[in-house]
């Protein structure tokens, strides 16, 4: 099995690398791959510019309650048996195969290596904060790595022993009793630091709340019990190579026990990698479909707005995507977002220093819808371009190929402008509220009633753009949406900075258009002058989104799918 | 019902299809054959409207594909060997939608029908990928069935199905040609094309090989006479001295 093995990864990694080698032949390819080396670069160079560490104590905080939440999650929930999955290759070939189960997971923990290095190398030489980190960058990646194995091993054996216990027919709490018990004792040990601790030093702390919770997190006996938590992230707080080595030890101990617990466990796991490799091979399917923001799987067949019989086939359409998104977003998820906007409102409403949380808020719904302009049309991606591989479908439909883009668009149109109204409205009702905003409601009202329609308009010809260069290139915008590396940071960038010039250019006649009717009105009828401009850009824009919807139909119906399959 | 005229479709360098003509009337079904490459899928394709031929005229119900594309797309269903559905729509919302698409609201009336013939009254409120890869090939097949397609193209259309479903699916097909439809079926399965079709094209490498009934197929090749299709395919396409299983 060793040869087999070494073999398999020797050659997948010799195809892979030539593979690459190969594409890099193609100019696109090249130029995507320097943009985004380019842009590494660059990051990394603000950050060893801009200084700013993360002290070594906060990352100790906070990566062992890290951990410690983490791994509480995965005994008493499960969420972790796609760490069992394999690819359907290896099902096929080694699962039949006179190889034993401890050689199986040996191959899977090697075959895990890659993902850990890539993580290493992005929170190594992208996401690290070098100004007050006393590791050299080799002994950063050697701590980051077992920190990253240590994950990873833990997660796959926690999958084994929940899969075990449930083939044994144990079940609920007999099944997560581990985490039980740890979730026991972290309830008893809150508990006696808390009487340690006077009230006033947690809830008066300097430092705020996360000064108080950092104050409780230092405190015995608290303190010892997250201490095994503490060891993976030992090394990544050294102070000189010495201290280094030491610390390194007890997490090398700790890896090398994950190491004996998994390979020595010898638990029947076939049934469940099958399970999670399917699972993984829908998870994929669907992110290469419709990019990340839809790549889990519908979470029910969720009723709402139902389909009438007759009227134009494009709202169908448009209901179509937008049964997609509502039944992709999860419930947790929504009542996770009300919570926080309800305990955001009733902090900023009822607190003492609610004219700075109300500015606050409205400057920020303010700023994201103004970035949702320039952003949204790449984030909210339910038209055409999650539909690429659906064309052989699509053209047999008896739609002429404006109908059916206008559709895709205004799906994409809708939600997002959705979003903008909700947080416009949020921010002037925020800044109305907080008393620094001195125009009366009547004019707040009508111009943000114009505003709308403008933002509607501005995002109609944005996401016209986008789908058009889905069209147009469509193997360059089908590979924007597939897990990949440097090269798609490249394109993305690309693809962003192309997309905002044409838009530039596209929103520049009917803003000059609007400007002019300002300039024109202002004087005899004041800030009314607004309301003419802005239904005169409007109109500029919806006429330009009717001559690129117009544009895109064409190019829609001389698309051959066979350029989205090379 | 279908008239196609030189078809001929080029990707880049490669013919994949050369000046093809042929003819489907009214209650025929075209058994489309071929070994692997030879074009079947290509000229499904261009049938369905999918993509455009590089040469030649495609005439469906009357209508030009080129000219009319709407107009015919309307007459006719095009259902692939792989199913391609909406994960996120459950069965019934795939035929609503599709009645929408069709501008048919009558259809709709069809619908319990349907299901219940193609077995999926019970999974009518699934998504459709909680269903099977059988049941959504039966989907795929429904929604192909509801507008009452005058011109009906399948692709392998009993990969996935089980023994019940094959029957139905069997009786499905020659239930539309006798109500009238033509019907074009490509298949590997050379006992369905011999049992349901009721002519047969054998293409190879973009060219036609042969058209018509097996009797006028043979007529053609007196030294073929008297055996199954299976022995024809293989003689006509160059593969006649294959020993026998």
């Amino acid at each position: 099995m060793r040869e087999a093995a070494v073999f398999l990864i020797v050659c997948s990694t010799r195809n892979w690398t030539r593979g690459v080698f190969r594409q890099l032949r193609s100019p696109r390819y090249a130029i995507a791959v320097l943009l985004g080396i380019g842009y590494i670069a660059l990051v990394r160079f603000g950050q060893t510019q801009g200084g700013g560490a993360v002290p070594s104590g906060a990352v100790m905080l906070g990566g062992s309650l890290f951990l410690a939440i983490l791994f509480a999650k995965w005994w008493l929930f499960g969420a972790d048996r796609l760490a069992l999955a394999f690819t359907p290759a290896e099902i096929q070939f080694l699962f039949p195969a006179p190889v034993s189960r401890a050689a199986l997971l040996g191959l899977k923990l090697v075959r895990a290596q890659k993902l850990i290095l890539v993580n290493v190398l992005v929170w190594t030489f992208l996401l690290r904060r070098s100004g007050g980190s006393h590791l050299g960058t080799l002994s950063y990646a050697v701590s980051m790595w077992v920190f990253f194995s240590t994950l990873f091993f833990h997660r796959l054996g926690v999958a084994l022993v929940r899969d075990s216990m449930t083939t044994h027919g144990q079940a609920g709490l007999r099944r997560a009793w581990p985490a039980v018990l740890f979730l026991l004792l972290l309830g008893a040990a809150v508990w006696c630091t808390l009487q340690r601790l006077p009230p006033q030093s947690l809830l008066l702390h300097p430092g705020g709340v996360l000064g108080g919770l950092g104050l409780l997190v230092e405190t015995a006996p608290l303190r010892w019990l997250l201490v095994p938590f503490r060891i993976p992230l030992l090394p990544l707080g050294a102070e000189s190579v010495g201290d280094w080595l030491v610390r390194l030890l007890p997490a090398l101990l700790l890896l090398l026990g994950h190491l004996v617990w998994i390979v020595r466990a010898d638990r029947a796991f076939e049934e469940a990698a099958i399970e999670a490799s399917v699972r993984r091979e829908e998870f994929l399917e669907r992110w290469k479909r419709h990019g990340p923001a839809a790549g889990r799987t519908p979470i029910g067949a969720r009723s709402w707005v139902r389909l009438r019989p007759s009227g134009h086939p494009s709202l169908a359409i448009v209901w179509k995507n937008l049964t997609r998104l509502v039944r992709s977003v999860s419930p947790a998820f929504i009542v996770a977002l009300l919570v926080a906007i309800g305990v955001g409102a009733f902090v900023s409403v009822t607190g003492p220093e609610r004219p700075a949380w109300l500015t606050l808020i409205a400057t920020l719904s303010l700023a994201w819808t103004a970035a949702l302009a320039v952003l949204g049309p790449q984030w909210i991606r339910i038209d055409i371009r999650g539909e690429l591989n659906l064309l052989p479908v699509l053209r047999t439909w008896p739609l002429s190929g404006m109908a059916l883009m206008t559709g895709q668009v205004l799906s994409s149109a809708i939600v997002l402008t959705a979003l903008q109204l909700l947080l416009g409205g949020t921010g002037l009702l925020a800044l109305g509220l907080s008393g620094e905003f001195g125009l009366p409601g009547l004019q707040v009202a009508v111009l943000g009633a114009v505003g709308l329609v403008v933002v509607g308009g501005v995002n109609l010809v944005a996401l016209c753009i986008q789908n058009g260069a889905a069209l147009l290139f469509p193997s360059w915008v089908r590979t924007e949406i597939h897990p990949g590396g440097i090269e798609q940071m490249g394109q993305h960038l690309l693809t962003a900075g192309i997309s905002l010039v044409l838009l530039l250019v596209a929103a520049a006649g009917p803003a000059l258009l609007g400007a002019g009717a300002v300039y024109l009105l202002r004087p005899s009828i004041e800030w009314w002058a607004l309301v003419p401009g802005g239904l005169l850009t409007a109109a500029g824009l919806g006429l330009e989104s009717f001559l690129l919807l117009d544009w895109l139909g064409g190019c829609f119906e001389r698309l051959d799918p066979s350029a989205i399959q090379a | 019902m279908i008239h196609v005229e030189s078809l001929t479709k080029v990707y880049g360098s490669v013919v994949a299809v050369q000046d093809l003509s042929f003819h489907i009337g009214p209650g025929e079904i075209l058994g489309l054959v071929g070994p692997n490459g030879a074009g079947k899928t290509t000229t499904l394709r261009s049938l369905a409207g999918i993509i455009p031929p590089t040469r030649g005229t495609i005439r469906i119900a009357g209508y030009d594909l080129a000219r009319e594309p709407i107009k015919a797309k309307a007459q006719l269903a095009f259902i692939p060997d792989e199913p391609q559905l909406f994960d996120y729509l459950t069965v019934t919302e795939h035929l609503q939608f599709t009645a929408r698409l069709y501008r048919q609201p009558e259809a709709l009336a069809r619908v319990d029908t349907l299901l219940e013939e193609l077995e999926l009254t019970q999974k009518r409120t699934a998504l459709s990928a909680e269903l099977s890869r059988g049941m959504k090939q039966k989907l795929a097949i429904a929604c192909g069935l509801l507008h009452q397609p005058r011109v009906l193209m399948l692709d392998e259309p009993l990969t996935g199905l089980d023994p019940v479903g094959i029957r139905r699916m069997k009786r499905t097909i020659a239930r539309r040609a006798e109500a009238g439809a033509a019907v074009i079926l490509s298949s590997h399965l050379l006992q369905l094309v011999e049992e349901l079709c009721t002519h047969v094209l054998i293409i190879q490498g973009g060219h036609r090989v042969a058209i018509g009934t097996i009797g006028e197929i043979i007529g053609g090749r007196p030294e073929l006479a008297g055996r199954g299709l299976e022995e024809i395919f293989l003689s006509l396409t160059g593969y006649g001295d294959e020993p026998r299983s």
